[in-house]
C-alpha cells in the first residue's frame, strides 16, 4: 500500500478560533494565560479553553484522561482551527496510548509547540500523516520578535519559510554555541523531523519512535548533563537513526553543561561541543551546532513533514522550500 | 539454552576494570586490589583503568580494549567493574560475544554497567550478575559475602546465604516492616526468567539490536540520582511500548538519591508507577533490597525465578554457576 500523502493544515487567519490545552504540565500562575490571550486578541483570533486547563496531578495538568479529553474535544470542534498547547513541562507522552489518531488524519489542523509537545508532534506527524509544528508554545509566541515572525509566517502563510536567517547579533559581547557552527561538512535534502532529545528517546523501542530515513532532524535540550545528551545521542546512533538521515541540526541546548540538570552530576565532563563532534561528526552527512530553536527566547518554528535543505560545505545554508500550510478558501473551492 | 559461567577457585584472577566512568582516585584502585586480595582472589587491574576521556576512563578504544583482552583471556576467571557513571553504551556494538559464549565467566557490576550486563546476557546467552561495582564495597561483610559469592560458596553470617546451592540464595526484604516496608499494588506469585538493571540504561537500548527481551521475565529496576519525573518518563517508555504488559512481574529496588529534587509539585515514583501496574494488573512490589549500595543482594541475569510481590521474595528455581 503506498503511503497516504502528507496533509497539511489550513492557514490560520484572522478572526479564526484556536484551542488552547495543556497537554503536558499546567500553566504555573492564571496569569501566565492571561497574557498569551492578550496576544492572540491583539492577533485578531479567537480562542476556546480546554475544560481541564488548570487542573493538576504530579507534575502533570490533571490526569492522562482529562489531557487528552481536552485535545479531542477542541480538535473535533469544528470552530477550531489550530490546537496551541499552552506549555511543555512533562506528561504528554502519557497521553499517546489514548489518542485517536485519526481525528487527526480527518480533520488536518495547527499543533504547534516543543519540548515536552515534542511527543505529540512526533507522534501525530507520523501516526496522522499530517504536517505539525516545532516552535514556541502560545505562552512564549511573543518571547521576541524573531519568534514571533517566523511563528506567523509558519502557521499564517501559505508560501515557504524559505532561506533561514538568524537574528541580529548583539553589536557587542560574545554568546555560545555560535549561531552554526559546523560539526561536519556535506549537503543534503529531506523533510524535517525532530524536537527535544529527552523525548525522542522516551520514544524509542515504541510505536511512535521517530523516522528519521532521508530526513533532515533538529534536535535539541535544556539543562542537561553533557553525558546525558551523549546517552541520547548515542542511543539514536545505536538503533541507526542516523545511517540514512538526510542532515542533524542541534539547538542551542541551553543549559547543557555540568551541573545544568542538578541531578545525576559527574565530577569528570565533556563539553555538549567535543560530544557532537565524537558522536556525529563522522556520519558522512552535514551536522551544524546553534541553530536559534527550542529552548531560547529566539526561536524559529519549524514544521515537521516539509521538504528542507542544510549546506554546510561554505557558510551554513539552511532552507525550508515548502510551505506548511493550505490555503483554506482554496481547499472549500475544491 | 542459559549459559552458566563457572565460580572461582582461590587465587583465580579478577580483571577489575571501568568500561563507564573514571575511578574517583587512583587510591580507588589501590582498595579495590586489596579488596580482591583480601578475598583470596588476584587483581589483575585493567591497563586503562585511569585514562581519562571526559567523564570515562579513556577513550572507548581503550576502554574496549581493557574489555575485550578480559574476556578473551582464558587466565581471567572473572571480571568485576570499578564504578558506574557513563559510558558503557559506546562499547556493545564491538564485544566478542560469541568468545563469552563459549568461554563464559562472572561478570559483576552495576549503574551504568548494566549496559554490558544486558548486552552480554542477551547476545550471548550468559548469565551475567547485577551487584555493587567495586567502589560500593564498603564494609567487611560486603567483603565476605562478595568473597563467597565468587567462590560460590556458603557464607557463614547470620543469613547463611549459600552461592553454591542448587537454587541461587533468594532476594527478599529483611526487616518486613521498618527497614524494607514491602509495598505491593498489585500482588500476586509469578514466574519467570529474571532480568535486572538500571532503568535508565535499560531504556538506552531501546529501538537497538540490544534492547533486551522483556517478555515473560521477571523485571527487577533500580536508579540512581533521578528526579521522579524523569524516571516516569523512562517507566512510561516501557508502558507505550506495550512491552510493561508482556512482563510477568515487575520487582522495584533502591532508587537510591531519587525524589522529587526540589520540585514543587510531584508525586512520588511509587503513586506514578502503581497507577499503571494496577491498570494492567501487573504484580508488582516496591522496596527491594535490589540495587547499587552494599546491603543489596546479587541478581544474576536469566535465572527461572518465582516472585512474590506481597512477600517481598524472589526465590530462583536454579543455581547461577555450573560445576567445575
Amino acid at each position: 500500500m503506498p503511503p497516504s500523502p502528507l496533509r497539511k493544515p489550513s492557514a490560520l487567519k484572522k478572526g479564526d478560533t484556536v484551542g488552547i490545552v495543556a497537554p503536558s504540565s499546567p500553566p504555573f500562575e492564571a496569569g501566565n494565560l492571561s497574557f498569551a490571550t492578550d496576544w492572540l486578541q491583539k492577533m485578531g483570533i479567537k480562542f476556546k479553553l480546554g475544560a481541564h486547563l488548570g487542573k493538576s496531578y504530579s507534575s502533570y495538568a490533571g490526569d492522562d484522561q482529562a489531557r487528552a479529553e481536552d485535545l479531542h474535544t477542541l480538535w473535533d470542534d469544528d470552530q477550531v482551527s489550530a490546537i496551541l498547547p499552552l506549555r511543555g513541562g512533562a506528561g504528554a507522552t502519557r497521553l499517546l496510548p489514548l489518542l485517536d489518531f485519526s481525528l487527526f488524519e480527518r480533520k488536518p489542523k495547527i499543533l504547534v509547540g516543543f519540548s515536552d509537545i515534542t511527543a505529540l508532534l512526533i507522534a501525530i506527524h507520523q501516526k496522522s500523516n499530517l504536517v505539525t509544528f516545532h516552535g514556541p508554545t502560545v505562552g512564549l509566541m511573543f518571547e521576541t520578535a524573531y519568534t514571533h515572525a517566523h511563528y506567523q509566517k509558519a502557521i499564517m502563510g501559505i508560501s515557504p519559510l524559505g532561506l533561514i536567517s538568524d537574528p541580529p547579533l548583539e553589536p557587542w559581547g560574545s554568546e555560545y554555541p555560535p549561531r552554526r557552527m559546523i560539526i561536519a561538512a556535506g549537503k543534503g535534502r529531506g523533510r524535517l523531523t525532530g524536537g527535544c532529545l529527552t523525548l525522542i528517546r522516551g520514544l524509542m523501542g515504541t510505536d511512535y519512535e521517530i523516522e528519521t530515513e532521508g530526513r533532515i532532524v533538529f534536535l535539541e535540550d535544556v539543562d542537561e548533563e553533557p553525558h546525558n545528551i551523549d546517552r541520547m545521542l548515542s542511543q539514536l546512533v545505536l538503533a541507526g537513526k542516523f545511517d540514512r538521515a538526510a542532515g542533524i541540526i542541534i539547538g542551542d541546548c541551553s543549559g547543557c553543561k555540568p551541573g545544568g540538570s542538578k541531578r545525576n552530576i559527574l565530577p569528570l565532563n565533556m563539553s555538549v561541543e567535543a560530544i557532537l563532534k565524537e558522536r556525529l561528526g563522522k556520519l558522512g552527512i552535514p551536522v551544524i551546532f546553534g541553530l536559534k530553536f527550542g529552548h531560547t527566547a529566539d526561536k524559529i518554528t519549524l514544521p515537521l513533514g516539509v521538504m528542507a535543505s542544510l549546506d554546510t560545505t561554505g557558510s551554513v545554508r539552511f532552507e525550508i522550500e515548502e510551505a506548511a500550510c493550505v490555503d483554506k478558501t482554496a481547499i472549500l473551492k475544491k | 539454552m542459559l549459559i552458566k559461567p563457572p565460580s572461582l577457585k582461590s587465587k583465580d584472577r579478577i580483571a577489575l576494570l571501568a568500561p563507564a566512568s573514571r575511578p574517583a582516585k587512583p587510591s580507588a584502585l589501590k582498595r579495590a586490589e586489596a579488596i580482591v586480595s583480601a578475598m583470596n582472589f588476584t587483581p589483575v587491574v585493567g591497563a586503562h583503568a585511569l585514562d581519562m576521556h571526559g567523564p570515562m576512563a579513556g577513550s572507548d578504544e581503550a576502554r574496549l580494549c581493557d574489555l575485550i583482552s578480559a574476556i578473551e583471556d582464558d587466565s581471567i576467571a572473572a571480571i568485576w567493574f570499578l564504578t558506574g557513571g557513563y559510558g558503557s553504551l559506546h562499547l556493545i556494538s564491538n564485544l566478542p560475544y560469541s568468545t563469552f559464549a563459549k568461554n563464559p565467566k562472572i561478570v559483576l557490576g552495576a549503574d551504568d554497567n548494566s549496559h554490558l550486563l544486558f548486552a552480554l546476557h542477551q547476545a550471548s546467552r550468559v548469565v551475567t550478575f547485577y551487584g555493587n561495582n567495586l567502589d560500593r564495597i564498603d564494609s567487611k561483610a560486603a567483603v565476605e559475602r562478595m568473597a563467597h559469592f565468587f567462590a560460590g560458596t556458603q557464607c557463614e553470617d547470620d543469613n547463611q546465604l549459600d552461592y553454591g546451592a542448587a537454587q541461587f540464595p533468594p532476594l527478599q526484604v529483611k526487616d518486613k516492616v521498618v527497614a524494607d516496608f514491602c509495598y505491593a499494588p498489585v500482588a500476586g506469585v509469578k514466574e519467570g526468567s529474571v532480568l535486572a538493571g538500571n532503568l535508565t540504561a535499560l531504556v538506552s537500548l531501546f529501538g537497538t539490536k540490544f534492547e533486551p527481551q522483556l517478555s515473560e521475565t521477571i523485571l527487577l529496576l533500580e536508579d540512581r540520582n533521578e528526579r521522579n519525573d524523569i524516571l516516569d518518563r523512562w517507566f512510561t517508555t516501557l508502558y507505550i511500548s506495550n512491552k510493561l504488559a508482556t512482563i510477568a512481574a515487575l520487582g522495584l529496588g533502591r532508587f537510591e538519591n531519587c525524589g522529587t529534587r526540589q520540585s514543587a509539585n510531584m508525586l512520588s515514583f511509587e503513586e506514578l508507577v502503581a497507577d499503571r501496574v494496577s491498570e494492567i494488573n501487573l504484580p508488582t512490589c516496591f522496596n527491594l533490597p535490589f540495587g547499587q549500595s552494599s546491603d543489596c543482594a546479587i541478581v544474576p541475569l536469566g535465572l527461572r525465578a518465582s516472585l512474590d510481590t506481597a512477600k517481598g521474595t524472589l526465590r530462583y528455581l536454579e543455581s547461577a554457576f555450573t560445576g567445575r
